[in-house]
């Protein structure tokens, strides 16, 4: 396998486009941003607290990423494949022994790369304003934010590469990957909402309870699995404005497997394989003329 | 005995219906230099592509380095170095990087410096690849499939974008790889481009060769007189000496029931006709012979023209 000299010269690229700057310099600001904005909040509001601790800053960096984060990604990445058939490197490419495979695979390090590169940037700006600005800083929990939000940005970059092995025009890329974004970042829910109506006839209300089938199809958007991993390994499902399963669903006794941050982190994994799979066996049969 | 290096038996392609290849058969043997002749559009790019594994036949069998084409396509591209047509650089790289990329991809011990310096892209070896104007960007890839002594060089229109001297620069490439002993097979759509370096040439066209010679003995079949053959019930008395006696007629061969005229150019051929014609002979077949090199070489050359 050759893909590591494509992943090398995929990630060299990155680092010298604007792209990557640009990219990188908005997460740095909106999660600064953010996290800054807390403290300027009053110490009686109920989101603050009276000890302002990284936990309460990850309400809002979740806030922040789970729509972000997606964003980032696609723009990041939606050229991997189709911008160098579109052209004609990809040709070049492959003329240098490489096959489609290690192309693909190599475009998927390269890219998850890029990625990571911004938000380490994101991440360390967040810490610097936790470690200045806050009282307290509960490590572990940070962590675990940092590597969820890192995973949920790959499984962004899984799907993308994917469809973007899989489609031969960039325009139709963007098109898929932004229509699956927008599908369950604005949709998703509402059906849903529509689903349970119909169901128990009643609409949610915030604070109630719901059944847990309707927890676990709002689960297989990306973004709600995220929030799934981040809320059931940290202390966050204890804040407010994050809902504590294990007291707000109706019809189960306990929290069921299929709504543990297990059962998030396999949806994510679902959303980060096949895509890319379905893009590998497109990408080989593919002509490239 | 040389071994043919790359062989394609009934190769066929089509795209969404269309038919880009109708049954190719090729071989190309050892250290030949094989010129790939035809207008746009007449499937030299998709042949090219098929040999790589780019685009794989709908049908048909294709042999490339003893690979079938099918089966391990990586490793033939890895053995022949590839020009395509119409490929991309990566802007943001230099020229050095570029050469690097292939020696790192081959996990080749070449000289990157030696390699542009062959290529004419010393000076440039630092300039990132975007601000390359065309010629230089003909050059770098070029010098790309140098790259680890490939067995087989596959350069598709190595001439478009380059200067006389860069034309004259690719040319000597081409000599000096196979008398290294590589393979090269070229596409051109101008006759001048390939007669000057190839060993034999194939003259495609919708999809299919129309000839695949040495270029001699096409210089020879360019020489010779076009012919029309006239078959007749009988012929009559008299008449080959009439039409002997048309201004542009070379000869009359007369059988039984055929006469095969020979004449200085194709344009006679009306003539003959029209004066079998008034003869009253009953004509059975008028027949020009398939293939009259001198009419598809013009084609192609003002095509290349225009």
């Amino acid at each position: 396998m050759t893909w590591h000299h494509v992943a090398y010269k995929d990630l060299k690229m990155s680092l010298r486009s604007r792209l990557l700057l640009g990219l990188s310099t908005l997460f740095v600001l909106m999660v600064a941003g953010g996290s800054v904005a807390l403290t300027v909040l009053p110490s009686d509001s109920p989101i603050r607290g009276a000890t302002l601790s990284s936990d309460t800053a990850l309400i809002v960096l979740l806030g922040v990423s789970s729509w972000l984060v997606p964003i980032i990604a696609i723009v990041a990445t939606y050229t991997a494949i189709v911008g160098e058939r579109d052209s004609g490197s990809l040709r070049l490419l492959l003329g240098l022994g490489h096959t489609r495979r290690s192309i693909l695979a190599g475009k998927l390090v390269g890219r998850s790369a890029m990625l990571l590169v911004s938000l380490l940037a994101g991440f360390t700006a967040a810490l610097v304003v936790i470690l200045t600005m806050y009282d307290r800083l509960y490590a572990a929990n940070f962590a675990i934010f940092a590597l969820s939000t890192s995973l949920f940005a790959l499984v962004y970059v899984g799907l993308t590469t994917g469809v973007s092995a899989s489609l031969d025009s960039r325009s139709q890329v963007i098109a898929v990957v932004v229509g699956v974004f927008a599908f369950f970042q604005f949709l998703w829910d509402g059906i849903l909402i529509g689903i349970l109506f119909l169901v128990t006839g009643d609409l949610p209300v915030p604070g109630e309870n719901y059944p847990a089938w309707y927890v676990f199809l709002t689960r297989l958007s990306p973004t709600n699995a995220y929030e799934g991993v981040v809320s059931g390994v940290a202390s966050v499902g204890q804040l407010p404005g994050i809902p504590n399963l294990s007291e707000s669903l109706t019809g189960v006794e306990s929290v069921p497997f299929y709504l543990s941050q297990w059962a998030a982190l396999a949806i994510l994994l679902f959303w980060f394989v096949i895509p890319i799979l379905v893009g590998a066996v497109r990408f080989s049969n593919a002509d490239l003329q | 005995m040389t071994a043919s290096v790359l062989s394609a038996t009934g190769l066929r392609k089509e795209f969404d219906g269309t038919v880009a290849l109708d049954g190719v058969d090729i071989a190309v043997s050892e250290g030949e230099i094989f010129g790939l002749l035809g207008p746009n559009g007449a499937g030299k790019s998709t042949m090219l592509n098929v040999f790589l594994g780019l685009v794989s036949p709908t049908s048909g069998s294709v042999t490339v380095l003893g690979i079938d084409v099918t089966e391990d396509s990586g490793e033939i591209r890895r053995r022949t170095g590839l020009l395509p047509d119409d490929f991309g650089l990566y802007d943001s790289l230099t020229g050095r990087e570029h050469v690097e990329l292939a020696i790192r991809s081959l996990d080749a011990g070449d000289d990157p410096h030696a390699i542009l310096e062959r290529v004419g892209l010393a000076d440039a070896a630092e300039t990132r690849a975007g601000e390359y104007s065309k010629g230089m960007r003909q050059r770098l890839a070029l010098g790309m499939t140098l790259v680890d002594d490939p067995e087989l060089l596959i350069l598709d229109e190595p001439s478009s974008g380059l200067d006389p001297n860069g034309i004259e620069m690719m040319r000597e490439i081409v000599r000096e790889e196979a008398d290294r002993g590589a393979t090269v097979v070229f596409s051109s759509h101008n006759l001048a481009q390939v007669e000057m370096v190839c060993t034999r040439v194939g003259i495609l066209r919708n999809g299919t060769f129309v000839v695949v010679d040495t270029i001699d003995s096409l210089r020879e079949d360019v020489d010779r007189p076009p012919t029309v053959t006239v078959s007749t019930a009988d012929v009559p008395d008299g008449l080959p000496e009439t039409i002997e006696s048309i201004s542009g007629v070379v000869g009359v061969d007369v059988a039984e029931t055929s006469i095969e005229v020979r004449m200085e150019d194709a344009s006679v051929r009306q003539n003959v006709l029209s004066t079998v014609q008034q003869s009253d002979v009953q004509i059975e077949e008028f027949k020009v012979p398939d293939l009259d090199l001198e009419d598809i070489f013009s084609t192609y050359t003002t095509e290349a023209e225009a």
